[in-house]
């Protein structure tokens, strides 16, 4: 008979190990070896200039370690899925095994050092991993390239708390150890890391503070322990910085879909609305419960409606919901002071569970609004803490209703009862993230109002040279435009953001240049020009335009003011910056031609008298630079007269400069 | 592990964690400096010591007159310093010099810093690699230096952090291989700050001596090699003075005062003996009011004291940015001393030395404040501020252990409740600050200014043009197609020693308007094409008269190739020089090099 007891903790670490690492393997090797490149894989990491070499990569973009992590796979894989679909898998399968250590910690904490509840808590913590090894709700986060930004960050976020946990441990045992502070040290990069990695990773302080709060209280240290905190208080500056550095002028803006990525985050939080985006978070999380629980009817996009009012019944009923879990992680907090010693550890990790989900979840699931209202991969971090919870909750339900004094035997065959269902599921999940056409096959099955499915799907017909399914499944999405055009600002038409409507017709057009219909192709290709550069947009990209100006990256100005004068060759704005910048560029003639064009379209315009005469000093002809100074000076301009007497004194490439 | 760390105490953290970085950074500068490609923030200046280095070996120290000479060698360049082919000479140059120059020889910095570079040319090290590599010791023999200055005045630890930053520092790392005075400087500087450190603390007369002496010779070094850190260590004597309550030594000053004096005055000698004792004093006199912001037309109207605050400015822009968080970390660690530092402690420098390292590299800024506008030139205040960022981080340190585990010295000792609070606070929001600029730091841009991108970013850039730092790589495109054509040209034989003329041929200039009608050809490219000399013109008639010119004139025999992308550049040169019978015939043999057409003319002229 298998008793706890015969088996030592070390053996189930190593067996830990090993098993994690074959079942991981086994349960995502259909992806490992034939994992396609999907979704945003095609901006984030194949078509990602910025990963094609090391020294692209900015350090100032806010998810640097992620995009450090793809150039590495690049570097060894070049474009071949293999290499980053089997780092993806080899990053949860880490996961799991700190997940185990995570919770045999916690539990170590909580039971006091208390021995004969040791072996019981490795089980415990050892399930634990194993649960959160297979279940199929992690599959987005694992078989989806992209997402490694949340697997990754995941990584970071439960090694520094456990770090920390483990610092903590021996401070409390030697108060100057520099193993501890080792640990701490360690405990502080892996929370930097995992700031540079996801976002999500805000939270790591604050779960830190709640541990040291509910674990330490017999510190030794009493009140002083909270100075333990403040280093990782300090850390919540960094990605304020990364997000926020280049609108204040700390840090240059980063590259390629890296700052593309940033500047939508900085639209989605300034532009919608924070209070529907909770109120539909509110039913969000529950559907994320749900899919903790019942992992059935996965999707990669749902169709999920936003919510408007509080008064909404859905809402109100799940705000019940989640208030009443986490009253229960109150209950089950309050519940450990009563009851008997061997049970305290385990309502604690439960209450403490449902706390980690909730802060977890915090940061994509609240008030900070997201275009993109749901998403499977956000809550393989909140999992941690539910898995933890569920399955002691199964455990405490088990020792009810099964046989008593066979323990392990017990929580092996719950718990296998539970893993084979879970890794069948997550083996036949992953079957969709292997073929293109099946990805998005199953998005329109399961969304069929989501016009992204369509699109998509179409673009893959496309590359089969399946033309005709693609363009029925193009002119459905197209058939969405008009809708979409009329509400940008709705939850449910985020998608449909210019560049995106762009690129459909682009497809259609080579769709329809491949089936020889030119003139459709043609009209095709100008309807995404207007698309792009619809009017509305121009006032936004001149405010672009003028940041770049003011950064120096004139390139980057110039190229924003094309995108304006293709739509509207005499806007004067434009002409007028864009010479601006074309000067300061040392390009003087295109600058000239610019002030020419602004002239010749507005005579009494005197600034681009002005600035013609600066384009015309700094490429040193000095006659026709001080012809028109003189003409703006004469038309009121004052800095044309200052000017006048610098490029007098002749200096007027030192001067005006 | 209990080993381990005893092993490590005894040994000293501190000198394993400094022994590490300065073996990575050594590593580092080291293999970066193997790249051709990739030159330092002073990459043109790089070059042109390489030209200037290549003139001494070929044409001898002496008649060099020991004086930087940024010029392609030939042997006829010597006659660029003759009033006809002046607009040629890229020495002296007419914007910092407008009586005397342009001159074939450089006259207004001390040349001494080439001679260790030229020793290494002599014993045949004359390739660039050795030349970084000798720039790459003295600056890390500079950190160690500066590690060791700052660990006697204040703790290990502090230096560590101080040298940490200031290794990591754009600053630093931009200029630690280049080939040109800044890092001997820097070595020289610490040498000598370490030495008057050790004077005042010598145990006997003799050492104390020894010590003294050694600084008067670091300094005569440094000046015969630098301007930059002259001030600054001047006046790092009598602030050490005043610090260690020493009084004011104003006869060892005076002795002190004596190795810049002469070795100035060597200098200036050196000047007389080019240019003659009325240029020379016409020289020094423009360049010294140019620099000093007391020639009113380059101050663009500002007053004096504008000038100075707007170099403050861009100085502590190049050092860090954004700079406003230095002014903060001068805030906290006023606050810090103020009323939580401990007096007795040791270990944290006390305000009144991080003054005196302020004032050291302010210096500078009041007497030459054009000239410390210069990238390189935060180095000025790079002590000064790398000792803050090592305090403040170790204010923050030292407050973090007495908080948790009370003031070691003294651990009975009762606090009151505002003073812990008081702690919090400071802890909290220096952690903030300290976190942020550390993070701020290493988002500091360290991209190379001077990079030669390979061809793999050509394709990956070809359709994308997004950013300031793509705009760079089109730019340095640009340049390497230059380099590519420079380094095809040398490989063609000529007879003679070659003499380039250029007439858009190449195309990137160092200073298009050198002098009028006669562009500057970049450093880097007279380099490549095998430091030679490239003479550039913006019309065929003005390259038809300096050639002929060279021709007459010339007692030495020269290669002289034409280079140009038109080919009726060439067509009128070659009509010009028929015309006035210096040609026997029109040349049969053309090279076509990446598209340009290279005509040597050596054996088809009279």
């Amino acid at each position: 008979m298998i008793r706890i007891n015969s088996v030592s903790e070390n053996t189930i670490r190593l067996l830990a190990i090993i098993l994690y690492a074959v079942i991981g393997l086994l349960i995502y090797s259909d992806v490992i070896l034939n994992g396609v490149f999907l979704f945003d894989d095609f901006e984030y990491v194949i078509g990602n200039t910025i990963i094609q070499s090391f020294s692209y990569l900015s350090l100032s973009d806010p998810r640097q370690i992620g995009y450090l992590s793809f150039a590495f796979n690049y570097a060894i894989d070049g474009e071949n899925p293999v290499g980053y679909h089997l780092v993806n898998v080899v990053i949860h399968i880490i996961n799991a095994l700190l997940v185990f250590f995570f919770i045999e910690v916690i539990l170590r904490i909580l039971s006091s050092g208390n021995d004969e509840l040791k072996k019981r808590h490795t089980a415990i913590a050892f399930f634990t991993g194993l649960l959160f090894l297979v279940h199929p709700v992690q599959t987005q986060a694992v078989s989806y390239v992209t997402q490694r930004f949340t697997s990754l960050c995941t990584l970071f976020y439960i090694l520094s708390v456990l770090l920390y946990l483990i610092a903590r441990i021996r401070l409390e045992k030697t108060p100057i150890s520099f193993g501890a502070y080792m640990f701490y040290g360690l405990s502080i990069l892996s929370t930097i890391l995992a700031m540079k990695t996801k976002e999500i990773a805000f939270t790591i302080p604050f779960t830190i503070a709640v541990f040291e709060l509910l674990l330490f209280k017999d510190s030794i240290y009493r009140k002083r322990r909270f100075i333990y905190l403040i280093p990782f208080m300090a850390s919540l500056v960094i990605i304020p910085l990364s997000l926020f550095g280049p609108e204040w002028e700390l840090i240059k803006p980063g590259e390629g879909i890296a700052e593309v990525v940033r500047r939508d985050k900085l639209y989605d939080l300034y532009e919608r609305s924070a209070y529907e985006y909770f109120l539909t978070q509110l039913r969000v999380i529950v559907t994320y419960i749900r899919l903790v629980f019942f992992p059935l009817s996965q999707k990669v996009v749902y169709d999920f409606k936003a919510s408007h009012s509080f008064f909404e019944l859905k809402v109100i009923l799940s705000l019940l919901f989640l208030l009443s879990i986490a009253g229960c992680s109150l209950y089950l907090w309050r519940k450990a002071s009563r009851a008997e010693l061997r049970d305290v550890p385990e309502y604690k990790l439960m209450s403490l569970g449902i706390i980690w989900f909730f802060i977890t979840i915090s940061i994509e699931s609240s008030v900070i609004p997201i275009k993109d209202i749901i998403f499977e991969h956000r809550v393989y971090l909140p999992s941690v803490g539910f898995i933890a919870t569920c399955l002691i909750l199964l455990v405490r339900l088990s020792q009810k209703f099964l046989s008593h004094g066979r323990e392990f035997v017990n929580l092996t065959i719950l718990t296998v009862a539970i893993v084979i269902p879970l890794a069948i599921g997550t083996y036949v999940r992953n079957e969709v993230w292997t073929d293109e056409l099946k990805f998005w096959d199953d998005v329109v099955r399961k969304s069929p109002d989501k016009a992204i499915g369509y699109n998509n799907r179409g673009n893959a017909y496309g590359k089969l040279g399946q033309y005709e399914l693609a363009l029925r499944d193009i002119n459905k999405t197209i058939s969405y435009f008009p809708g979409a055009q009329k509400n940008r600002m709705a939850w449910e038409n985020a998608d449909f953001t210019p560049t995106n409507m762009a690129k459909t017709y682009m497809n259609r057009g080579q769709i329809y240049y491949a089936l020889g219909d030119i003139e459709r192709a043609k009209a095709d290709f100008n309807r995404a020009k207007q698309v792009m550069f619809m009017p509305m947009d121009i006032e936004g990209n001149l405010k672009t335009a003028d940041i770049y100006d003011k950064q120096g990256a004139y390139i980057n100005a110039i190229a924003e003011y094309n995108k304006i004068l293709e739509w509207d060759s005499e806007n004067i704005d434009a002409l007028n910056n864009r010479g601006n910048a074309y000067s300061k560029s040392n390009f003087y003639s295109e600058a000239i031609q610019d002030f020419n064009k602004v002239i010749l379209l507005r005579p009494n315009f005197a600034p681009a008298y002005h600035n013609r005469g600066i384009a015309y000093a700094w490429a040193n002809d000095r006659e026709k630079a001080l012809a028109d100074l003189k003409q703006a000076c004469d038309m009121g301009f004052k800095p044309s007269c200052d000017s006048i007497d610098i490029v007098l004194r002749d200096n007027m490439q030192k001067g005006l400069k | 592990m209990k080993r381990f760390v005893v092993n490590l105490e005894r040994v000293g953290r501190w000198h394993i964690a400094l022994s590490i970085f300065l073996i990575s950074l050594f590593l580092f500068l080291s293999i970066r400096a193997s790249d051709e490609y990739r030159w330092s923030n002073w990459g043109f200046g790089d070059a042109q010591t390489m030209l200037s280095l290549r003139q001494w070996e070929e044409g001898g120290w002496f008649s060099n007159y020991f004086l930087f000479i940024p010029q392609g060698y030939a042997k006829a360049v010597r006659l660029f310093d003759e009033p006809e082919l002046r607009q040629h000479a890229h020495g002296t140059c007419p914007g910092s010099s407008p009586k005397v120059g342009p001159r074939l020889w450089y006259t207004h910095y001390p040349a001494g810093y080439l001679i260790p570079y030229a020793i290494l040319f002599r014993i045949g090290l004359d390739e660039i690699f050795y030349a970084r590599m000798l720039s790459v010791f003295f600056s890390i023999g500079a950190l160690i230096l500066m590690y060791i200055v700052f660990s006697r005045i204040t703790s290990r630890g502090v230096s560590f952090i101080a040298v940490l930053f200031y290794g990591l520092s754009p600053s630093f790392l931009g200029y630690a291989d280049t080939l040109a005075n800044q890092p001997i400087d820097d070595l020289l500087r610490f040498a000598f700050m370490l030495a008057i450190v050790l004077s005042t603390r010598a145990d006997s007369l003799r050492q104390r001596k020894i010590w003294m002496a050694s600084a008067w010779t670091f300094e005569f070094l440094l000046s015969i090699m630098s301007f930059d850190s002259v001030f600054f260590i001047y006046l790092w004597l009598i602030a050490w003075d005043i610090l260690e309550h020493q009084g004011f030594r104003w006869k060892k000053y005076l002795i002190y005062a004596t190795a810049p004096i002469t070795a100035h005055s060597l200098q200036f000698l050196q000047n007389i003996w080019y240019l003659g004792l009325n240029d020379a004093i016409i020289d020094i006199k423009d360049a010294f009011l140019l620099k000093n912001a007391a020639d009113a037309s380059y101050n663009l109207g500002q007053d004096r004291l504008t000038v100075i605050l707007d170099t403050v400015t861009i100085l502590f822009n190049n050092l860090y940015t954004p700079s406003g968080l230095i002014v903060a970390l001068i805030g906290f660690y006023i606050v810090y001393t103020l009323f939580l530092k401990d007096r007795s402690n040791r270990e944290l420098p006390q305000i009144r030395l991080l003054i005196a390292l302020f004032l050291c590299g302010m210096t500078f800024i009041l007497i030459l404040p054009h000239g410390a506008r210069m990238p390189y030139e935060a180095r000025q205040m790079l002590p000064f501020v790398a000792l803050l960022v090592g305090s403040v981080t170790g204010s923050f340190v030292e407050e973090f252990r007495y908080g948790i585990h009370g003031n070691p010295d003294n651990l009975e000792a009762k606090e009151s409740l505002s003073r812990k609070s008081f702690r919090s606070l400071y802890l909290l929001l220096s952690a903030v600050l300290l976190l942020s600029f550390w993070y701020l730091f290493i988002l500091n841009d360290r991209k190379p200014v001077y990079y030669i991108p390979d061809e793999k970013t050509d394709k990956i850039f070809a359709s994308e043009i997004e950013s300031a730092q793509k705009y760079d790589l089109i730019r340095f495109r640009q340049l390497r197609e230059e380099i590519l054509l420079a380094k095809e040209i040398k490989t063609l034989p000529t007879a003679f020693e070659p003499i380039y003329f250029n007439i858009d041929g190449f195309q990137l200039f160092w200073d298009p308007t050198y002098v009028p009608g006669y562009p500057q050809i970049m450093p880097l490219t007279e380099y490549y094409i095998g430091s030679r000399p490239i003479l550039c013109f913006n019309a065929s008639e003005g390259l038809a008269r300096d050639l002929l010119y060279l021709i007459w004139r010339s007692p030495y025999k020269f290669s002289p190739v034409l280079i140009s992308n038109d080919r009726t550049y060439i067509n009128q040169v070659l009509y010009i020089l028929l015309r006035e019978g210096i040609l026997i015939n029109m040349p049969s043999v053309n090279y076509t090099v990446r598209g340009r057409y290279v005509v040597d003319l050596t054996n088809y002229l009279r």
